[in-house]
């Protein structure tokens, strides 16, 4: 073959790099930017934030998850969300498993807690509540207390959906925290708990 | 011919692989550095397919179970309304009354950047009122300012002459929502 047509060679090998090469590239943007491994994102036991996103000077990483996802970052002026997809194990969140998120809260002047499919469209059990507020939720002192399950719970409960995959958003608005965003004290969050599978 | 041994084989494809990491990298700088370009479903593209240009536009509460929610991940605890800004023909004025709830007003570039965020903390006399300028029309306002006393309003200077401010408060009680949903509902953005 290289010998009949000895030009086919070279122009197939540099075919074959640029493709590949461009593949790589692909797949590992895609990888970086929803993986949460992408500069710029911060990962605290279950909790993903990105502290830069809706600052002036964000980072280009930040601004292309945002830009994907479709949705606005918070300011740090605002306060700080934080997003868990995963247990504070690592594993992902099922609405075939009951979880707990627990914990010491942060100061805020104000905090949202609400369930989304992965979409990012909300996610709202046969009762039609998809999330608490700091001002109806049973809180005790600075520690909350929320269980996700498919089974009724005392307390606060957030109905799940066998087939659910929920990410958790939990919004802290003017909260001192966001101006350390990046360097946080992890204990200073809730932990999201898995308490048990299946029936 | 003899058949290349397989070390020999290996560094002449060396430069190849160190082509094609060469490419991966530029493709990933170029994709992230173009996303909020391409990304067609970004923020602001989003919200702007919601409202005329230097009207404000109340959006529907996000309630439970809804599809219509102008942002993924909204949070449903907040009545949003949105203006899309064009300062091609003047200034535009931007009045957000508060209440005792978090309220924000953020600015997004075309992009979906957010420029800059204000808070009700920024309101006097319980309004937040801002201009949005470019560099001319500041020179032209500063040009009408009384030099005897301070100019009340925030002016913005922004670079791009487009963007959409997002002004959201927050109702903590789904009783609460009416009330932030009407009080919204008092903001303005016309041009000056």
């Amino acid at each position: 073959m290289t010998r009949l047509f000895p030009n086919v060679a070279p122009i197939l090998a540099f075919v074959l790099m640029l493709a590949s090469g461009l593949a790589l590239g692909v797949w590992t943007t895609a990888r970086v930017l929803d993986g949460g491994s992408a500069p710029g994102s911060v990962r605290y036991k279950a909790w993903m934030l990105w502290p830069k996103a809706g600052a002036p000077d964000a980072d280009p990483y930040s601004l292309a998850v945002f830009a994907r996802r479709g949705d606005v970052p918070m300011a740090p002026s605002e306060g700080l969300a934080l997003f868990a997809s995963r247990d504070s194990t690592g594993a992902t969140l099922s609405g075939r498993c009951s979880y707990v998120i627990e914990g010491l809260l942060s100061p805020a002047r104000a905090w949202t807690l609400h369930l989304y499919q992965t979409d990012g469209r909300l996610l709202t059990g046969p009762s039609g509540r998809s999330g608490f507020t700091s001002a109806d939720a049973l809180v005790e002192g600075t520690q909350i207390r929320i269980v996700l399950s498919a089974q009724p719970q005392p307390g606060n409960w957030l109905p799940l959906a066998q087939s659910d995959t929920p990410v958790i958003a939990l919004r802290l608005y003017e909260t001192p925290l966001s101006a350390v965003a990046s360097a946080l004290d992890g204990s200073r969050l809730p932990d999201v708990r898995r308490i048990g599978c299946g029936e | 011919m003899k058949k290349a041994d397989p070390r020999q084989r290996l560094i002449r494809a060396g430069p190849l692989v160190i082509g094609a990491i060469l490419i991966a990298a530029i493709v990933h700088v170029a994709v992230v550095l173009l996303m909020p370009q391409v990304a067609m479903l970004h923020a602001s593209a989003r919200l702007a397919a919601q409202a005329p240009a230097n009207t404000l536009e109340l959006l529907q509460p996000t309630e439970p179970g809804q599809d219509a929610l102008a942002l993924p991940f909204a949070d449903p605890s907040m009545i949003t309304a949105v203006c899309r800004f064009d300062l091609s023909a003047g200034a535009v004025r931007l009045r957000v009354p508060v209440s005792d709830s978090f309220l924000s007003v953020s600015l997004l570039s075309p992009t979906g950047h957010v420029i800059l965020a204000l808070t009700d903390r920024a309101a006097t006399r319980r309004v937040i009122d801002m201009v949005l300028v470019t560099p001319e029309q500041q020179k032209l306002l500063e040009a009408q300012d009384p030099e005897d006393e301070p100019v009340q309003e925030i002016r913005i200077r922004l670079g791009q002459a487009t963007g959409v401010a997002l002004i959201r408060g927050l109702a903590l009680r789904d009783a609460e929502k009416a009330a932030m949903s009407a009080l919204l509902g008092r903001a303005t953005c016309k041009q000056e």
